[in-house]
């Protein structure tokens, strides 16, 4: 069954490849209502991240024994995204959206430790994006006179200003909640951390992203930076509208990834850092340069090699021990050392380290918020970045080293091969995206055209180009691996023996000798510190928790009163009703 | 190329070493000690290389010091250390600030999986508490950096001395900075208040506790070209950077004292309270140089 909905999931990728560059279909319900499929440099860089994802994942799912339905939802899934996309006209468009919505729903309720409660949130949060999404395309078709993507753009101009704003903020608002912008979160960790193991991946990587891609699509398409820029003006170098972005982006990421260091299971740290690199996205998307909109793009890249990697990485632990605490893991090093080495790449990208492809997109990040003079953002992206080593840290080390915190992790066996191919896969990706990031540019140079922005140069594939400096990726990554070997040599060259498997008890320990019993793993005790720290503290204990709980209790005492219409005193019933029909007599009569 | 970088790292290497010695030296004379000499360390180091056994926790523990290494001589070979020769300059036009602010942290990532691969319960709570410790003493850090990338609109470190020569020295065009990135360096540097990590009382040594013979004396190694690194940066960036060998030794020295004065006057910190105290004060007088950058600059 894996080797048919791999040949499945190759299907679109190949149809892509083979009639793609200016796909154009259009199909006419009626005279007003017509599907329209339309090609664009953006929707083609998504439709590939997407479709290679899935492929990817479906090939980690071979070893998983896995139902028809669910490669098959997985599938539909997958041709959703590629519509979304692909879409040339909002009734597309949001078709896709609704069946994303659904089978990713139905998806994740196959999951055995999934309950009632998370299942609600993320319908819930799904439909409310939904209904955004729906009224800004109302809103939209009455004045545009229809839902094609170009007759909006044309006309957008001509609109209100309130009517304006107004599209702009709901639109936001429908790819927020996707993105999970911080107090939109609500769902996002708990679905994240219960849905099927190897679905969080898709989950993280690719169906953010199509929130990321929702906010191209009406920043850079539908309203247009240059439009953007004239509706709310200029501060410092940049738009007051990517100002505020940028700090609701530096907020997000900030909250998130302190969040992150304190969770004791391994998916809900990733859940809470896919929120918190997102937000950097979101802090540069609106700044309507071309160094933001590549910024946010190779960033969008990055991140979703990055967050495939690590929750495949999860997922083929967690089917292997049956464990998914940190508190539970450990010392997995010299068992499972292939799926170390797999982490650890991906953990040196995540944190941003220089010889991987992490820096290549944060540099861009950065390099955005420069051209733009954020200097308080940019500050505030940095900060965020070195909280995160604590959380990349606690994640190699709460699963692969120290010492295991049970006698079952000592008798592991390296993960199934199945996993570790899509993991070696990105891995290497991650690695050439680190030494060629210039290769990149000629990617982000079509889509900077699409949205008329100014290109940016090319020099060669290991160079990436900027505003204030360049990063040669090329040169860095050769330099590090000829430091590394010779000093690596030099070292080995040393007369002096290293003994090498030493017993793990065989410690300094203030004297003493480690018994058995003595707990030795210091995964449950990572990021206590934090909560001693006044500023980190304010923003632990908080939570939008308290503020949707409330919501929920009001809107349920509302809907009881509301009940009490149809279960109480018939009479009342009849008259409402008559008396609603009669309000809908009168309207139409006049 | 090759023998220049060689050269360079030798320099590092000594210079590194008699610092770290002075260091020792000049601690112990303010609290009226006779101390160690100046060369100690350097006698340390050389016999820790030449110990026959040393104690290594497989593959991963071997690796860890040798990545700590690397990311000190990468950072040391990107920074310029003389600024008006062609000294090694086809390398550190390859480097900019983020690149460096990242490679600077590199090393002690490296080596925190090394320490977390030994198993130490000690050194991974000096990990830690160094990664925490690292969220207060990078944002003072940041901000000057930022502050000077705008000011100077590159990050390209060369074009940063290059301008100084015409706008006057960094120091004193933007004191605030200066003050902001001097605090971080006292940490960065390892001297109280916040000398967290490898609090000797309290977690033996910190993540340096499982290292033994030749990694420890690597990891020694390191420390000094690493500390020549993080001074030449700062005189790079604030001082106008140095042209000839006289007034780098100068320049770097009239820093390095000010580290030590600094720190020895102080207690130790606790994790909690120096993260407390780098995001309020130093980060509030960087801001207000990078706030008179931008809006008043």
């Amino acid at each position: 069954m894996n080797s048919i909905f791999l040949l499945l999931n190759l299907l679109p990728i190949l149809f892509l490849y083979q009639f793609g560059g200016d796909l154009h279909v259009s199909l006419s319900l009626t005279k007003e209502f017509t599907l329209s499929l339309s090609q664009t440099p953006l929707g083609t860089f998504f439709a590939y991240l997407s479709l290679i994802s899935f492929l990817l994942v479906t090939i980690a799912q071979k070893s998983k024994k896995t139902s028809f339905s669910y490669y098959a939802l997985q599938f539909l899934l997958s041709i959703a995204m590629l519509a979304i996309v692909l879409a040339g006209d909002f009734i597309t468009f949001f078709i896709g959206w609704e069946i994303m919505t659904w089978s990713s729903y139905f998806l994740i309720s196959k999951s055995s430790d999934i309950d009632t409660k998370s299942l609600q949130k993320y319908i819930l949060f799904s439909l409310a994006s939904a209904f955004s999404l729906i009224a800004g395309m109302v809103i939209a078709y009455s004045f545009a006179n229809s839902f094609d993507f170009n007759v909006i753009q044309n006309s957008f101009h001509t609109m209100p200003f309130n009517i304006k704003v107004a599209l702009i903020v709901l639109f936001s608002l429908s790819f927020f909640t996707k993105a999970g912008v911080i107090g939109l979160h609500y769902w996002v960790v708990d679905t994240y951390s219960k849905a099927p193991d190897l679905f969080s991946s898709i989950l993280s990587a690719v169906m953010s992203k199509m929130g990321i891609y929702g906010l191209f699509l009406v920043y850079g398409h539908l309203v247009g930076y240059a439009e953007l820029k004239d509706m709310f003006g200029v501060i410092l170098n940049g738009t007051d509208f990517g100002y505020v972005l940028g700090w609701i982006g530096v907020i997000t990421s900030i909250i998130a990834t302190f969040k992150a260091i304190t969770q004791d299971e391994v998916k809900r740290l990733l859940a809470y850092s896919s929120i918190a690199q997102l937000g950097y996205i979101i802090a540069v998307i609106g700044m309507g340069t071309s160094f933001g909109v590549a910024g946010a793009m190779y960033h969008t890249l990055i991140h979703t090699i990055i967050k495939l990697l690590l929750f495949i990485n999860v997922a083929a632990i967690v089917a292997q021990t049956g464990k998914n605490k940190f508190s539970e893991l450990g010392g997995l090093i010299y068992r499972t050392p292939v799926s170390f080495v797999m982490l650890l790449i991906g953990i040196i990208a995540l944190a941003g380290m220089p010889p991987l492809g992490g820096f290549a997109s944060k540099f861009m990040l950065y390099n955005a918020a420069i051209d733009s003079k954020f200097a308080l953002i940019l500050v505030g992206m940095l900060f965020s970045g070195a909280a995160s080593f604590l959380y990349c840290y606690k994640l190699v080390y709460g699963i692969y080293l120290g010492h295991p915190t049970s006698k079952d992790l000592e008798t592991q066996k390296e993960v199934p091969i199945s996993y570790l191919i899509p993991q070696v896969i990105l891995a290497l990706l991650l690695v050439a995206t680190g030494a060629f990031p210039g290769a990149f540019i000629k990617v982000i140079n079509p889509i900077l055209i699409e949205f008329s922005l100014n290109t940016i140069p090319y020099t060669s594939m290991g160079v990436m180009q900027s505003a204030v400096g360049n990063f040669n990726g090329l040169f860095i990554i050769s330099a590090f691996v000829v430091i590394f070997v010779f000093i690596l040599l030099l070292i080995w060259r040393i007369k002096s023996k290293a003994k090498n498997n030493l017993n793990r008890f065989d410690i300094s320990y203030c004297g003493e000798v480690p018994s058995k019993n003595t707990q030795l793993h210091y995964g449950y005790g990572f990021g206590t510190d934090l909560y001693r720290i006044k500023f980190v503290n304010a923003i632990l204990k908080r939570s939008s928790s308290p503020f949707y709980e409330a919501l929920a209790t009001q809107t349920k005492k509302t809907a009881g009163l509301l009940s009490r219409m149809y279960y109480g005193n018939i009479h009342n019933t009849m008259i409402i009703i008559l008396l609603f029909f009669s309000a809908l007599y009168f309207i139409g009569v006049n | 190329m090759i023998f220049q970088i060689i050269l360079l790292i030798m320099l590092a290497y000594v210079v590194g070493f008699i610092y770290m010695g002075l260091y020792r030296n000049i601690t112990a004379r303010i609290q009226g000690r006779y101390g160690p000499t100046v060369y100690q360390t350097f006698y340390d180091s050389i016999k820790l290389f030449s110990k026959k056994n040393s104690v290594s926790y497989g593959w991963m523990f071997y690796l860890g010091p040798v990545i700590m290494a690397t990311g000190a001589v990468l950072t040391l070979i990107l920074v310029p250390v003389f600024s008006d020769s062609d000294f090694l300059r086809s390398v550190t036009t390859q480097g900019n600030l983020f690149l460096l602010l990242y490679l600077m942290v590199l090393g002690p990532l490296g080596n925190a999986l090394a320490v977390g691969t030994g198993g130490n319960p000690f050194g991974v709570m000096g990990v830690v508490r160094g990664l925490t410790r690292l969220i207060g003493l990078e944002l003072p850090f940041y901000i000057a950096v930022v502050g000077l990338i705008i000011a100077s609109n590159s990050s390209d470190i060369v074009h940063i001395i290059d301008l100084q020569k015409t706008t006057g020295l960094n120091i004193l065009v933007h004191p605030f900075l200066f003050i902001a990135a001097m605090i971080s360096m006292v940490g960065f540097f390892g001297a109280s208040p916040f000398d967290i990590p490898g609090a000797p009382q309290e977690v033996y040594s910190g993540p340096r506790t499982e290292f033994s013979g030749k990694f420890l004396a690597l990891l020694m190694s390191q420390g000094s070209i690493f500390a020549f690194a993080k001074l030449v940066l700062i005189i790079d960036l604030f001082l106008g950077g140095a042209d000839s060998l006289w007034m780098l030794v100068i320049k770097t020295f009239a820093i390095f004292i000010t580290i030590i004065f600094i720190g020895i006057v102080y207690g130790r910190y606790k994790v909690e309270q120096a993260v407390d105290f780098l995001m309020k004060i130093p980060t509030l007088i960087g801001v207000i140089g990078l706030v008179r950058i931008i809006w008043f600059g």
